[in-house]
């Protein structure tokens, strides 16, 4: 479970910070690093399933200095399943917080009086 | 760890994948190289936290037989499927064991199912052949009729004896088919009795008569033997081994490719799960 919600956030991560701007592989792992624990290796082997899956594709541009560098951009299938990926991320927090933060009012009681059927099911 | 140790031992372990996707590989790996070196960051550090190259090439690997697997699904493309997926580690092989039993099931289903399929075939085939111009004959034909101290008798000059009667010195074999009834009568007498069976054109036997020196046992109107199985059968049983082989085969077809289907669904969520299960190392 945390394994498998762990992998969907990060795909989604990428997704969104390539729907904000075409980036780089090490660029995305920087602003990545910022906020989540990311092992940087598999940056390359996740943004060749996102192109496997149609979601991402990339081009090169020449660099001045140097060898020309990978960029990534988001396909119209991509925002397609950003969009969707998001709808079901703010259900699922929204079902969470629903259990995590108790109602105002009189939730104390209707927590008591509703664990012992939740306990049968 | 340096930069040309990684590159070398990534590279090393990327042997075997095609030329392209390897370079493609390498490329992408040097371009964070120069990225992360540029940012400020030492090559044995960037190296540390891309990981082991070695698992890293795993990876790639299991991904490309995957792949491979899923463009042309053959027997030892999945063998190295399961083989990769084996190396990361991510294959459970309690579940594997059970899993190769029932692939195994599915082989001897396919293999059952081809042979009815096979037999229907054929005795259709032989019931079409028969039908049509009479080869090959179902029932036996006496083709010689003569007499002599042994005689041999045969549906063709070339097959195999169906009637060989061999009598001692002085003994005296006949065999009589008499083309117009199709009745035929085998007597064999020697010096100590005779034997003498007719068999009528019906196929019965309308008499067996054996002749010794106490005297003479003649049974009349015994019930012929019984009849080869004539054309119908054949067509009925090929048919019948027709129909299974095909419900068969078409039960085993769809077994497989749902089976294909899952598995890639299977094998693609198992590398799925890699980076986040990675994570988890990292941190520990």
């Amino acid at each position: 479970m945390k394994t498998q919600l762990k992998k969907g956030t990060l795909e989604m991560c990428v997704l969104a910070l390539l729907a904000r701007a075409d980036s780089y592989a090490y660029e995305l792992v920087s602003r990545l690093a910022d906020c989540m624990e990311i092992s940087e290796g598999t940056i390359y082997p996740l943004m060749r399933r996102l192109q496997g899956e149609g979601w991402v594709s990339t081009y090169l541009v020449e660099s001045p200095s140097g060898p020309s560098r990978k960029y990534y951009a988001l396909t119209e299938a991509g925002h397609d399943s950003l969009a969707s990926m998001q709808t079901e991320w703010q259900e699922f927090v929204a079902e969470v917080n629903s259990v995590l933060v108790p109602p105002q009012g009189s939730a104390a009681g209707a927590i008591k009086r509703d664990n012992p059927q939740g306990g049968n099911k | 760890m340096n930069q040309q140790t990684f590159m070398r031992q990534l590279e090393a372990a990327l042997a075997g994948l095609p030329a392209a996707e390897r370079q493609d590989i390498l490329a992408d790996y040097a371009e964070y190289f120069r990225d992360a070196l540029a940012d400020g960051r030492s090559e044995e550090e960037v190296a540390a936290s891309l990981g082991d190259p070695q698992r890293l090439a795993r990876e790639f690997q299991a991904k490309a037989k995957l792949q491979a697997w899923e463009s042309r699904r053959s027997v030892g493309n999945l063998f190295g499927v399961i083989g990769a997926m084996a190396g990361l580690g991510v294959l459970n092989f309690v579940l594997a064991i059970p899993f190769m039993i029932y692939l195994g099931f599915l082989t001897l289903g396919f293999v059952v199912s081809c042979s009815l399929l096979f037999g229907g075939v054929l005795l259709t085939g032989l019931w079409a052949s028969n039908s049509l111009f009479g080869w090959p004959a179902i029932e036996p034909v006496l083709f010689h009729h003569g007499s002599g101290v042994a005689w041999v008798a045969s549906t063709s000059d070339s097959a195999r004896p169906l009637v060989n009667i061999q009598g001692g010195q002085g003994d005296r074999v006949v065999i009589h088919r008499d083309a117009a009834t199709g009745a035929t009568r085998i007597e064999a007498s020697g010096a100590d009795g005779a034997v003498r069976l007719e068999r009528s054109a019906d196929g019965s036997i309308s008499r067996l008569q054996l002749t010794g020196d106490d005297g003479v046992v003649e049974l009349q109107g015994l019930e012929g033997l019984p009849d080869l199985p004539d054309r119908s059968v054949l067509l009925v049983t090929g048919l019948a081994l027709l129909l299974a082989g095909g419900v068969g085969l078409a039960i085993a077809v769809v077994l497989v490719r749902a089976t294909w289907r899952g598995l890639a669904r299977f094998g693609r969520y198992q590398l799925s799960l890699l980076s986040g299960e990675r994570k988890e190392a990292v941190r520990v």
